[in-house]
């Protein structure tokens, strides 16, 4: 295939993967915008299409990718430390309803993560699998920090991420509104506690305070989840 | 924003050392991110340099979780013989999170709307 094109020393390169994925990215990016902001095609899905269909036609092991493609993905650290900082500014604007905001963000979000692990359990039955499960609902950062931390499988931690994100934002404000139930509060809260940040920019087109929910919720659960359910599993 | 950077990884290796030392399950990231809470709340401010770089790092978010998922590659057996599975528990799973959520919202608070 490509690799008879290609100098062999060149898909070794940590720099020459560095450049697949910062080139996956912008494209990604680009594809996004000319598609208005299309829910369903994110640029990290879009960059990791392209990412990995280059590794797939240069024939191109995962490890050899990763001297590179660790150069970027080390940054997910930081920015899990920053997330301290929206935390700080949602506990300041959640100060009058604290208590019911964070009994429905404990109960909502580990009632999904539950019932996907049992579902998992029961119908695939996979250890490894079952554990990846349960970072389902939380932003990936904190998800492969989490997969890494349970022994789960940080790739497919993502792709669960990733896909309840998307289905997330595209069910969540059907359902409320076909219940009857739609109002800032609570299709926001449920955007941010189910469907992490694909479901935030999702509230962020209803409007500001759907999304201030939202981000909120959305942290509140990353946090909550990584401190509580690795003990757990 | 360096300073912002340094402060942040300062806090991911205190992260670090704390799981090493006190062996919690605790992702080390998120202790890092625990005691920065901490600071931030006792201080009650966000030093302006931390603030800095974790604005400017935030956006980019989408490129540092590329290579992470292209880590899927390597895991292609298991998407392929179960990925149908994986697309309606990811699913269903939503509806009783979303229903608990709202319940637990509405019930007994008049001021919902």
């Amino acid at each position: 295939m490509l690799n008879d094109l290609i100098p062999g020393e060149l898909l070794q390169l940590p720099s020459t993967w560095l450049m697949v994925t910062l080139g996956a990215y912008l494209l990604g990016l680009k594809l996004y915008q000319q598609l208005n902001n299309a829910p369903w095609l994110p640029p990290v899905l879009s960059g990791f299409l392209i990412v990995t269909l280059a590794l797939w036609l240069t024939d191109t092991p995962y490890a050899t990718y990763q001297q590179g493609g660790q150069l970027l993905s080390f940054f997910l650290g930081p920015v899990v430390v920053g997330l301290a900082i929206p935390l700080f500014h949602h506990f300041h604007s959640m100060r009058k309803q604290f208590i019911r905001l964070l009994l429905a963000i404990i109960l909502g979000s580990l009632t999904t993560v539950f019932v996907a692990v049992a579902l998992t359990h029961f119908w695939i039955g996979i250890d490894t699998i079952t554990v990846t499960m349960v970072s389902k609902s939380v932003t990936t950062p904190v998800a492969v920090a989490i997969a890494e931390q349970t022994n789960g499988l940080p790739a497919l931690a993502a792709a669960f991420v990733m896909v309840t994100g998307i289905i997330g934002a595209a069910i969540i404000p059907l359902l409320l509104k076909w219940l009857k139930l739609d109002s800032p509060k609570i299709t926001g809260m449920s955007l941010g506690i189910c469907a992490h940040a694909v479901g935030t920019s999702r509230a962020l087109e209803l409007g500001q305070e759907y999304a201030a929910y939202s981000a909120m919720a959305m942290t509140l659960t990353a946090a909550l989840h990584a401190i509580v359910l690795p003990w757990l599993f | 924003m360096l300073v912002g950077l340094f402060a942040l990884l300062v806090f991911l290796i205190l992260g670090e050392a704390i799981q090493s030392w006190i062996a919690v399950p605790v992702p080390s990231s998120i202790i890092g991110m625990v005691l920065l809470l901490i600071i931030i709340t006792l201080k009650n401010k966000i030093p302006t340099s931390i603030e800095l770089a974790a604005n400017k790092l935030a956006p980019l978010l989408p490129l540092f979780i590329i290579p992470v998922s292209a880590g899927l590659i390597t895991q292609a057996d298991i998407v392929q013989q179960h990925g149908l599975k994986f697309l309606v528990i990811l699913t269903l799973s939503l509806i009783p999170g979303v229903l608990v959520t709202a319940l637990v919202l509405k019930w007994g608070d008049s001021s919902a709307k």
